[in-house]
């Protein structure tokens, strides 16, 4: 049965975009069929991040109105096999999505796809709600700081209210991504712990993203950070997505540790 | 340790003379009732004409009496506010204020020399009615989750026990008690149609507003003690809030 599961945060900036990028490379590379789509209208960005926008001819939109059909806007990813993804619009008005829209796509994908992972825009507004509707599992992306819970706990209230499954009387099941984590900065108390944010937001704990360098010069080559294996950034997703199909992993990178010679040498390249 | 919060502090009095000198006034705080004249219209010939059939029928209360002009439900930006402190003036009222948040009103009360009143920042919390007996009690209202930011949870003539904690940026509101199993982040309403012989228990308090029965306290950077760490009870206590 076709998984539908949104990435989704509230606060912009956090690093859904990435996650879902890595989350979705790491589940096909475990062979899983994964699709990513792109929600967030006139700032796509998934298509960089994957290093495929070059390739974008159709977007969602055109799909929705009938302009083109889903197999001409699917992009195959270059170096996963069982990735695809479809990109936003750039240039389209966001109204131009409508939930009916929507729900035929993502009908269609279920019928090919295993997972299918919705990457949402920042904010709680239609955009964002749009990205949730049809989602039966949720990924919240939060970071260490305190506007960023809140604005998580705003949208574990929508996913539990505004979305098709609550309003059928059932659950989406939400689990809770920490990115962009710095375990010495928690330390000297400028960012809050990864207890404190659970505490609050009271969801399962899927996964930590450790604040790296590695990201950034992923995303500038289009490379989702999860092929860089070396990374501490790269492992972590990995752990992530290995969580998120079951497997109980412990929780690296969480703990300030002064680094000494060996681990230097011998540790995830930061 | 306990430790106490004062809900509403009144300066009941300030002296502005030094102590040698007999102090030729006193200030005082406290509450005085004013009967505020709510308008719905700007219109004088209707107020007039209303007010005429009112001290027909209780003349006692039209000789003198001070009376708050509230404009608050008129949408308009200007009124004629002298031509209405007249009618009134006719009639036996005798206006001594406005309450109004149109800037163009005040100034003319200003111009008129009378006194000026904002809004009340938040009517639910002040204007409910003081009521110790309560009304009939409905089952207590049961929140299995977490209450989130955004969030609004009412326990109408019920007690409200929430399982989970009510987080920063949530209400959580009842006629009757509140329990939270969890922390309270946000703000519990209890007693909202005035019972307050009802309270506010959470297992950990950080809150944003507490309120019982109307009096309330907000806590915008306050330092919690670490001692609040632990279950804790807030209730009404001679008009105080007190957290235990
Ligand atoms: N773990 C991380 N370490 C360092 N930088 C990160 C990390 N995750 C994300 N970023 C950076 O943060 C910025 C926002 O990330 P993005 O995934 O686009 O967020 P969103 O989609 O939530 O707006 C990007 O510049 C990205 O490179
Ligand atoms: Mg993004």
């Amino acid at each position: 049965m076709a998984k539908v599961v949104v990435i989704t945060s509230g606060k912009g900036g956090v690093g859904k975009t990435t996650s879902c990028a890595s989350i979705g490379t790491a589940l096909a590379m475990q062979g899983h069929r994964t699709v990513l789509i792109d929600f967030d209208v006139g700032l796509r960005n998934l298509d960089l991040v994957m290093g495929c926008e070059r390739r974008v001819v159709y977007d969602l939109i055109n799909i929705t109105t009938g302009e083109a059909k889903l197999s001409q806007a699917l992009i195959r990813d270059k170096r996963v096999d069982n990735l695809y993804m479809l990109p936003a619009s750039q240039t389209r008005d966001k109204d131009a999505l409508t939930f009916e829209g929507i729900e035929l796509v993502i009908n269609e994908l279920k019928q090919e796809f295993d997972f299918i992972l919705c990457d949402s825009p920042a904010g709680i507004e239609r955009g964002a709600v749009m990205a949730m509707y049809f989602a039966d599992e949720a990924i919240v992306v939060t970071n260490p700081e305190v506007s960023s819970v809140r604005d998580s706990d705003r949208i574990i209230g929508l996913l539990d209210s505004k979305t098709r499954r609550a309003e059928q009387g059932e659950s989406v099941r939400t689990c809770l991504l920490v990115t962009r984590y710095d375990p010495e900065r928690v330390e000297h108390a400028d960012m809050m712990s990864v207890q404190d944010i659970e505490e609050i937001l009271a969801i399962p704990l899927s996964g930590v993203i450790p604040e790296s360098q590695a990201v950034l010069r992923a995303s500038n080559q289009g490379i989702p950070v999860v092929h860089d294996s070396e990374s501490d950034a790269g492992q972590a997703y990995m752990d992530m997505a290995a969580r998120f199909l079951g497997e109980d992993r412990p929780m690296r990178f969480i703990d300030f540790e002064r680094k000494g010679l060996f681990s230097r040498m011998f540790g995830g390249r930061r | 340790m306990n430790f106490h919060l004062l809900a509403n502090t009144r300066a009941s009095v300030v002296r502005l003379n030094s102590k040698e000198q007999p102090s030729s006034f006193q200030f005082k705080g406290g509450n005085l009732t004013v009967t505020t004249l709510e308008l719905m219209t700007a219109n004088c010939a209707a107020i007039e004409q209303e007010l005429q059939q009112q001290t027909r029928r209780a003349p006692a209360f039209f000789s003198q009496t001070p009376v708050v002009l509230a404009f608050d439900r008129l949408k308009q930006e200007t009124v004629a506010l002298e031509l209405i402190v007249d009618t009134c003036k006719r009639n036996g009222l005798i206006p001594i204020a406005v309450r109004c948040s149109q800037d163009a009103i005040k100034r003319s009360a200003w111009a008129l020399g009378l006194g000026w009143f904002p809004l009340q920042a938040d009517r639910r919390l002040s204007e409910v009615k003081k009521e110790t007996d309560c009304e009939i009690r409905k089952p207590t209202k049961i929140v299995r989750s977490t209450v989130r930011s955004g969030q609004q949870v009412y326990a109408e003539h019920a007690d409200l026990v929430i399982l989970g904690s009510v987080n920063e940026g949530a209400e959580v509101i009842a006629d009757g008690n509140i329990q939270i199993w969890g922390s309270l982040r946000g703000r519990a309403i209890a007693g909202a149609q005035g019972d307050c012989t009802v309270g506010v228990l959470c297992r950990q308090i950080r809150a944003e507003l507490v309120s019982i029965a109307g009096t309330f306290q907000t806590f915008d950077a306050f330092a919690w003690p670490d001692d609040s760490e632990r279950p804790v009870e807030v209730r009404l206590s001679n008009g105080r809030l007190v957290i235990e």
